[in-house]
């Protein structure tokens, strides 16, 4: 052994120029590797940590319902046409949350989208997070950056503007929005139509970790925020339908539907009286049924976000809560930070993959390079070899000799290989990659990506030089030594 | 040489074809549109009506509104006051020229909406509540000459002039010898069609014909249309104080 080794340095000594060009492919094969992995597994750690610590916690409590519900509502086709649901028994969810040993906090939160504006002028939209402030900021402490202001007072109501909304809004109307300063917010929702509220801004922030779509979220007081999002006591009957209306329900075939001119026209029954004031001003009639289904439902929740201690409680948080809710027959689920999240994580993680099959195509291409280069460099040896086996080398004494040749080499370059690809990653770590547009936000989770070497890319890049370089010895060692020392002797010529 | 005379036959045929198409006259398209306009129009008396609504929703099921629409077409003014569900009485719109409000009774108060909006949480789009205004409203890009159902109809292709309609692009079935329109299919920028709207039921007030029935389909969401049923129609004369913010406010008290 002691042998096999003390020859194979001393070849790899003796071939400096060949050495020199197979370490140089192989040391920026495993630096490509290395950075390109540890690049991929920062961003996916980026955006998890981003979003897990910054809004979402690890999962959120909901209502049970179909399709892709996020913290900023229901992000499909029917987003405009669907209430969020309200959490049902949430004082027991939350008991039964608390009692989790591995629950670090929860959060309650509302969410509506709205319309800003002031006097006759719309300035834009936001989306709203209804929260309770204490709550709020024991559970993401770290992300609030208040710029002016402050969050409105116990038992108060405000609205804590998103700067990047606030300067949208200025400029539109070049007017600065300052805490004091009241704006109308319009909501449509689906249970209680149109809601107008006008809310004084009790401060300016900024999420220090944001991304666009955190960009456009206002924190709100939470009563505010249901009034917006319709989640009143009230709800709508079921319509009751005469046959006429019933006429036009499901498909309507044109063809029938304008079949002649009688049926096209309908006689008017015009109304000629004319109205007293008494008429005019009692139009609506009693309006206390209204105001009753209209009082805030003070308990109801759309969303419970929990922390766990550990991210490793995922699967078991999601267990626990899913029997609690099947024992106690309740209507809610679970759902994931990826999921609460909402289109801008999905799309980060999208980008993610399309990266990383890039990052594989080139360490795919790096290893053909590296193989080609130490098969040539095998079978260009085939002389040397041949003269070997003539003065009486066994086939298994070449056999490790060259694979033995081709792990140290690989050792050293992909050691080498590490350690430049640590080194690169060093420095973009000091410095910062900083997204020049939404694209590359999106990709590294938010404004500033900083890679640190990941061990697993490490062990990766490794394992993979080892294995090409057994593969590429092996395979051209098996066809040299199945020529007869003489004619390898006779090829080197 | 001969062939070199007949291309140029071609290209000057297809180049006098070509101007002539773009050249094509759309005055007579033009004056349907404009009688479209005229006979919607309420000009020297007001218009209230009650407007039953219903709102068929695939993932809801099916709601009922009921609204109060008053209407005096001189000045642009309308008043569209919610009667039922009982969560939304008393909330309105207002126009005003070109200013439409929205009022929230639980707030009392009024934010600005636009015509261009959907109407509450129906197909409707708030321009729908008011007169027609196709002939100022858009220019005539074409048209076909086709039947739908028993009708001879004009298939109309009108581009919006300026952004004060909901879409930018509209197709219009209108009947030959009556003018009214029986069908519109609405499209985006992109020409993806948004919604289509169905008339088949209308009813002659003095000189004005208004539609009674009104069936708008949301393209965009399977199963999604609203139908609306006009009915207590009348053209007595409405105080002025009904088109007013104060008279909103004063009714939901």
């Amino acid at each position: 052994m002691k042998i096999i080794l003390t020859i194979a340095l001393r070849n790899i000594r003796e071939h400096k120029v060949k050495t020199t060009i197979i370490g140089l492919i192989m040391v920026i094969g495993i630096m490509v590797l290395v950075v390109g992995n540890s690049f991929m597994d920062s961003a996916a750690a980026g955006i998890e940590r981003y979003y897990i610590q910054n809004y979402t916690g690890h999962l959120m409590v909901t209502g049970q319902s179909r399709g892709q519900l996020t913290l900023f509502g229901f992000q499909d086709m029917t987003a405009m046409e669907r209430a969020v649901p309200r959490i049902p028994q949430y004082a027991e969810i939350v008991e039964f949350a608390n009692s989790l040993p591995y629950v670090e906090s929860i959060n309650p939160q509302v969410s509506a989208t709205t319309m800003i504006s002031r006097g006759d002028k719309m300035l834009g939209a936001t989306q709203l997070f209804g929260i309770v402030p204490e709550q709020y900021q024991a559970m993401f402490p770290d992300n609030v950056e208040i710029i002016e202001g402050d969050f409105w007072g116990p038992g108060s109501q405000g609205i804590l503007l998103n700067k990047s909304v606030a300067d949208l809004m200025e400029r539109q109307v070049g007017f600065t929005f300052k805490p004091g300063d009241k704006i109308l917010l319009t909501a449509a929702s689906t249970i209680s139509g149109m809601r107008i509220r006008e809310v004084e801004i009790t401060g300016i922030f900024e999420f220090k970790q944001s991304n666009v779509q955190l960009d456009m979220v206002s924190l709100m007081d939470v009563s505010n925020v249901r009034a917006l999002a319709g989640m009143v006591v009230g709800h709508t009957e079921p319509a009751d339908l005469s046959p006429e209306e019933q006429a036009f329900l499901g498909e309507i075939d044109e063809g029938s539907i304008f079949d002649s001119f009688d049926s096209l026209f309908a006689p008017a029954e015009v109304e000629l009286d004319v109205a007293g004031d008494d008429y005019w001003f009692s139009i609506l009639g009693d309006t206390e049924s209204r105001d009753l289904s209209n009082v805030e439902d003070t308990g109801a929740w759309q969303y419970l976000l929990v922390r766990l201690t550990d991210e490793r409680y995922l699967r078991q948080a999601q267990a626990d809560f899913a029997q609690f809710f099947s024992e106690q027959k309740i209507p809610a689920q679970t759902r994931d930070w990826l999921q609460g999240a909402g289109a801008m994580a999905e799309l980060s993680y999208g980008i993610k993959n399309i990266f990383n099959g890039v990052v594989f195509i080139i360490a795919i291409v790096a290893i053909i390079i590296i193989m080609n280069t130490l098969v040539i460099s095998v079978t260009e040896r085939m002389g040397e070899i041949g003269t070997m086996r003539a003065v009486g080398a066994q086939k298994s004494f070449v056999r490790r000799m060259v694979m033995w040749e081709t792990l140290l080499l690989s050792g050293i370059a992909g050691t080498i290989g590490v350690l430049l690809g640590a080194l690169i990653l060093f420095i973009l770590n000091r410095v910062g990659l900083e997204a020049s547009n939404m694209f590359f936000e999106i990709i590294y989770g938010g404004p500033v990506l900083r890679p640190e070497l990941s061990m697993s890319s490490v062990l990766i890049s490794f394992v993979v030089i080892l294995i090409v370089g057994i593969v590429s010895s092996t395979y051209p060692t098996a066809i040299v030594m199945k020529t007869s020392p003489l004619k390898a002797m006779e090829s080197s010529r | 040489m001969k062939k070199i005379q007949r291309i140029s036959a071609v290209v000057l045929f297809i180049l006098v074809t070509g101007f002539a198409a773009h050249a094509q006259d759309f005055s007579h398209i033009e004056a349907i549109l404009e009688r479209i306009d005229d006979q919607s129009r309420f000009d020297g008396s007001d218009f209230s009506a009650v407007l039953t609504m219903i709102v068929e929703d695939s993932e809801k099921g099916i709601e009922k509104m009921v609204v109060r629409q008053f209407r005096r077409d001189d000045g642009e003014r309308f008043l569209l006051l919610i009667q039922e569900p009982v969560t939304e009485k008393g909330q309105g719109y207002l126009l005003e020229g070109d200013n439409l409000w929205f009022y929230d009774p639980s707030s009392r108060q009024f934010a600005h909406t636009s015509l261009k909006e959907t109407f509450q949480d129906s197909d409707a789009r708030n321009a729908d509540f008011g007169s027609n205004t196709y002939a100022s409203s858009y220019e005539v890009e074409g048209y076909l000459e086709d039947t739908l159902g028993n009708f001879e109809v004009y298939i109309i292709d009108l581009k919006a002039v300026d952004d004060t309609v909901p879409f930018p692009y509209t197709k219009i079935w209108v009947t030959k010898d009556t003018d009214l329109v029986l069908k519109t299919e609405e499209y985006s920028l992109t020409y993806r069609l948004m919604r289509t709207g169905l008339f088949p039921k209308y009813t002659k007030v003095g000189d004005v014909v208004i539609p009674v029935q009104m069936i708008f389909v949301d393209e965009l969401v399977e199963g999604q249309k609203t139908q609306i049923a006009v009915s207590e129609i009348s053209v007595s004369a409405i105080p002025d104080h009904v088109f007013t913010k104060a008279y909103i406010e004063r009714v939901n008290r």
